[in-house]
């Protein structure tokens, strides 16, 4: 009898040694199996209705070994059918082709009901001629890795659901809060224009102050339909070209640039793959906050590049602004943080997070190098492996 | 009432809007001799630790603020010497993002009184009532 498989030229004295004694000594080969197997079974193709199968393989479904009869059909009633049919269907083709690996993970009832999954390995042992006289097989027990394995994808399935579905509130919620607020600015609004004059001053700043929050509160609801709505649900990666958006972006900034007396100067960008729109959001956001949170005696200086780094491009924004303390280096990037109050510097603490949100779409990470009072350099990554869907 | 009932209150929030409301409702209602905003918590903190004998008696502290929040602040107030204390410390939730600030405002101790916003005089008398 010969077993077709690898044969082992590899040798070292303890692997010889070792080999030996399994032949020679039951012991060896009884602590091999029990140890590192649930279960083995040698069946004889000659005569198909004798299969031995060893004391493990019993007790991992739940039997006593000695109840059981030596027989393959001993085991026939408790292996799950579909399973049973792949089993077979590899069995064939492995004994036409030894090159074709046994090997299935199947389902088995255990006694008490529950189910075994079991990853079953063979080979067939073959005659003079080729021809496979009997099939000695391994059997390894991994419910535990099935069930864990079920587990995951039921809280996956279950964690995008919800996460779908708090994007879909978010979005709702947003939207329903506009209808009142636009109610809310245009009575104030009339209020003012026909009654403005009849308000002494503490009145008139009462009014401004209703006006000004009512605008904030727009541009807020703005913000988070943007932030809520910005997934890759809906838009298709494209072919970016960055020089391109970028000259886009400055043009859109022009009135905050020239307003502050900005000099913006940029490295070559280079063509990438990514979602259009939402990287000139980032972009859009990074420069804005540069010319915002620029030093009062000091025009700001911006300076925009891009790095080559192999499996991703790294892009930084680099100003000469007021700076951040690195102990709010995170925080910064989080839904609604921010490091001002509102009379010193205007803002809704959603851009960084939005930033954020866009980077990780690209498969990418955003950080801030700086110090206080000595400019920051804002860095993010958009990943090369972006690919554009072919329709 | 001739003597007012708070000799200072301190106004903790970042929001310009909130603390110009909030003095109006205090001052329409005459509780308080003195009152003064701080729109960063630290501030407030120096503030604070700068008194001999605090005279503070009231303290309405905003939770989400830039750099130090509410919470942040009432670690550091804890630490602060019995002296330097006020009186009592009301915590005005803002329009709460997270439900859980209520709860996380429960572990300070020397909070007397979690509110929403906005201040009103009813509850600025409830107060007054309560604590004066």
């Amino acid at each position: 009898m010969s077993i077709t498989g690898h044969a082992d030229e590899n040798m070292n004295y303890l692997h010889d040694e070792l080999y030996r004694f399994v032949r020679e000594n039951p012991v060896i080969f009884d602590f091999i199996q029990d140890g590192s197997l649930d279960g083995i079974w040698y069946w004889d193709l000659e005569k198909p209705s004798q299969e031995w199968m060893s004391p493990r393989f019993w007790e991992v479904f739940g039997y006593n070994p000695e109840e059981k009869p030596h027989l393959a059909e001993a085991w026939q009633d408790m292996i799950n059918e579909a399973d049973l049919k792949v089993a077979l269907d590899n069995f064939h083709k492995h004994c036409e082709d030894p090159n074709h690996p046994y090997d299935q993970i199947v389902r088995y009832r255990h006694k008490n009901g529950s189910t075994v999954w079991v990853r079953c390995r063979g080979i067939a042992i073959r005659n003079g001629n080729g021809m496979p006289i009997r099939m000695l097989g391994a059997h390894t027990d991994v419910t535990a890795l099935k069930e864990a394995e079920t587990e995951l994808r039921k809280k996956t399935e279950e964690l995008e659901r919800i996460n779908a579905e708090l994007a879909q509130f978010a979005y709702a919620a947003s939207h329903d809060l506009q209808a009142p607020l636009n109610t809310i600015s245009s009575y104030v609004g009339l209020l003012q224009q026909k009654y403005a004059e009849a308000f002494d001053d503490e009145g008139k700043a009462l009014m401004k102050v209703t006006v000004d929050a009512a605008t904030r509160m727009t541009s807020l609801i703005h913000g988070l339909l943007e932030f809520s709505h910005l997934t890759n649900d809906e838009l298709n990666v494209e072919v970016v070209d960055c020089n391109q958006l970028l000259d886009e972006t400055q043009i859109d900034l022009k009135q905050a640039i020239d307003r502050e007396h900005a000099v913006i100067s940029r490295g070559v960008c280079p063509v990438i793959i990514g979602y259009r729109a939402m990287l000139g959001h980032v972009f859009q956001n990074l420069i804005s906050n540069a010319l915002k949170f620029r030093r009062p005696k000091e025009f700001p200086k911006i300076h925009i590049a891009a790095e080559d780094e192999g499996d991703h491009w790294t892009f930084s924004v680099c100003d000469n602004g007021v700076g951040i303390d690195p102990k709010f280096h995170k925080e910064i990037f989080q839904l609604f943080k921010r490091l001002y109050t509102r009379s010193e510097y205007e803002g809704t603490g959603l851009g960084l997070a939005l930033c954020r949100k866009v980077v990780v779409l690209h498969g990418g990470k955003i950080w801030v190098s700086s110090h206080l009072g000595e400019g920051s350099t804002f860095y993010f990554t958009v990943s090369k492996k972006l690919k554009i869907a072919n329709d | 009432m001739t003597e007012k009932t708070i000799r200072t209150v301190l106004l903790i929030d970042d929001d310009e809007d909130d603390n110009f409301y909030n003095r109006i409702i205090i001052e329409k209602a005459g509780v308080a001799e003195r009152i003064e905003v701080f729109q960063y918590a630290e501030e407030a903190l120096i503030y604070l630790k700068q008194c001999d004998v605090s005279d503070v008696d009231l303290i309405f502290l905003d939770i989400n603020m830039p750099r130090m929040n509410g919470f942040q602040f009432m670690e550091k107030y804890s630490e602060l010497e019995k002296c330097c204390q006020a009186k009592i410390i009301i915590v005005m939730l803002t329009t709460s993002l997270n439900p859980s600030d209520e709860d996380r405002c429960k572990a300070f101790k020397d909070i007397g009184e979690f509110r929403t916003k906005p201040l009103t005089e009813e509850m600025l008398q409830e107060v007054v009532r309560a604590y004066f």
